[in-house]
């Protein structure tokens, strides 16, 4: 054996070592980085790619709801709408097992439509759910009133919202809906009375 | 001066694998990006948002436009300053609305007109179609042809019939125009009841009255649709044009009241950014009457 064959034998497994280094090397950094995502908390509600099917789910979900509610035939007033005339302006709570009034717990939600809808679609679910009326004042401002109201919502929550022709005819006296609801008469000189937003938020607990 | 080369080699060979992983670590950072990006861009595509939305402008509008007419002709004739300037509030309101989600609406309305019987009442609308159907009751059901000349002659016959939930006829009447006259043909399912003739084309069938008189033989509608589970269908409709209003109970219990003397139609426009529809609206007045 020659003096450059032993050069060439050196030289080779200085070569291996390296590409062991670096095979190490490539590992670690792998390593930390399923470390440094693994470590992150991970919670239900966390922002994750699942979560865009969590809400595109809800959004559609909601959808339905709001749609099958709004459905009107041979000139009925849709459910929607009755459970916007039939508000008496309170903010109502799920307590478990009804939608109870939150100023006090003795008087349930009745006549409603959506509250029927939610504790069949929703509650079995354990889809926390919020309900808002909302409408423009005069000054082009958006205003909104709580009609259930079940907390915060977390950051993936949606928003689904339908909107209801009020005319003067729906709304029967004038004053006294006014009073109870705060939704006023956008326009005093026609039977046009306004418009009202359903906007319903649903999210995952 | 060996060993100093030996050693530039190891420093190369580190620096090239030292790069190789950098590399691979954005490859990989990439191509996840890109599975998360469309993953997400795929579950948004479910949801329709524009279709969602332009449903409930033209649920609203035709609520709108039928509330306008109710509005327009509360002092017993039709108003159309009432009519339009009920139909710009609404608009402006509507505008303001959708306006904070970040779309505009604008409404393009249009003059009332002679409606035909089709199903939205246009002349190219739907010729077969169901007035009104799981009828348990038809309270009252009357017709007017007052343009005999839009009316269709013996080889374009109009007809309504009743039809019960198995597909059985249960009554029929067929109309047609013969020398500016309406020639009627009353049948049940298994023979003809009456031949009659109208010469102002008024119809009542549940009151058995033509042109505001009684007729003999009667129709026999409730007779031949009681204790039956109905639907009321109109087949040639494009080849008459008039009024009509019924009324009743469904099978559900539910009463139903509707009526078209009108038809109207509007085009509706809402635009997000980079996307404009339009839609037309062929609406019944009154519509829903309550």
């Amino acid at each position: 054996m020659n003096e450059k064959s032993l050069s060439d034998i050196k030289a080779s497994s200085s070569a291996q070592i390296h590409t062991l280094e670096a095979v190490i090397t490539s590992m670690i950094m792998v390593g930390i980085i399923i470390f440094t995502v693994q470590a992150t908390s991970l919670t239900p509600l966390t922002s994750s790619t699942a979560n865009a099917h969590i809400e595109a789910q809800l959004q559609t979900m909601g959808q339905d709801m709001l749609s099958a509610l709004a459905y009107s035939s041979y000139g009925q007033d849709s459910k929607l709408k009755e459970d916007v005339q039939n508000w008496n302006g309170k903010e109502y709570v799920w307590n478990g097992s009804a939608y109870q009034m939150f100023a006090s717990e003795s008087t349930a939600l009745q006549n409603s439509s959506l509250a029927d809808t939610l504790l069949m679609v929703a509650v079995p679910r354990g889809i926390a759910h919020n309900v808002h009326f909302a409408w423009i004042d005069d000054d082009g401002i958006l205003r909104d009133r709580r009609y259930i109201y079940n907390g915060e919502p977390s950051d993936n929550a949606v928003i689904i919202s339908k909107k209801v022709l009020l005319s003067d005819n729906d709304v029967g006296n004038l004053s006294t809906f006014y009073a109870s609801t705060r939704i006023p008469d956008a326009d005093i000189s026609t039977d046009f009375y306004n418009i009202v937003d359903v906007r319903m938020t649903l999210w995952r607990m | 001066m060996i060993n100093m080369k030996s050693l530039d080699d190891s420093a190369q060979l580190l620096l090239i694998a030292g790069f190789a992983v950098g590399v691979g670590i954005v490859v990989i950072t990439i191509m996840l990006n890109n599975v998360i990006y469309a993953s997400n861009i795929a579950s948004e595509s479910s949801i329709d948002t524009s279709r969602y939305e332009m449903a409930n402008v033209l649920q609203m509008t035709t609520e709108a436009y039928e509330d306008a007419y109710h509005y327009a002709i509360t002092g017993g004739s039709f108003d159309n300053d009432a009519f339009e300037q009920y139909l710009e509030n609404y608009t402006d309101k509507a505008s303001q609305n959708y306006g904070v989600a970040g779309l505009s609406i604008s409404c393009q309305t249009d003059n009332i007109s002679t409606a035909y019987f089709t199903h939205n009442g246009l002349a190219d609308g739907e010729n077969d179609w169901i007035l009104v159907k799981n009828v348990n009751i038809t309270d009252s059901f009357a017709f007017a042809i007052p343009d005999k000349s839009l009316l269709g002659n013996e080889s374009n016959k109009v007809m309504i019939k009743a039809t019960s939930t198995s597909g059985t006829m249960l009554w029929s009447m067929e109309f047609y125009n013969s020398s500016g006259n309406i020639n009627i043909t009353v049948s049940d399912q298994s023979s003809t009841i009456g031949n009659y003739q109208s010469n102002s084309g008024e119809i009542n069938i549940t009151a058995d009255k033509i042109d505001g008189t009684g007729i003999a033989p009667a129709f026999r509608f409730s007779d031949r649709t009681a204790g039956q589970d109905y639907s009321i269908n109109i087949i040639n409709g494009s080849y008459a044009a008039g009024t009509y209003s019924i009324s009743g109970n469904t099978s559900t219990g539910q009463s139903f009241i509707q009526a078209r003397y009108w038809t109207i139609n509007p085009i509706v426009s809402i635009s997000s950014r980079g996307i404009t529809i339009n839609r037309s609206i062929p609406i019944s007045l009154p519509g829903g009457v309550q």
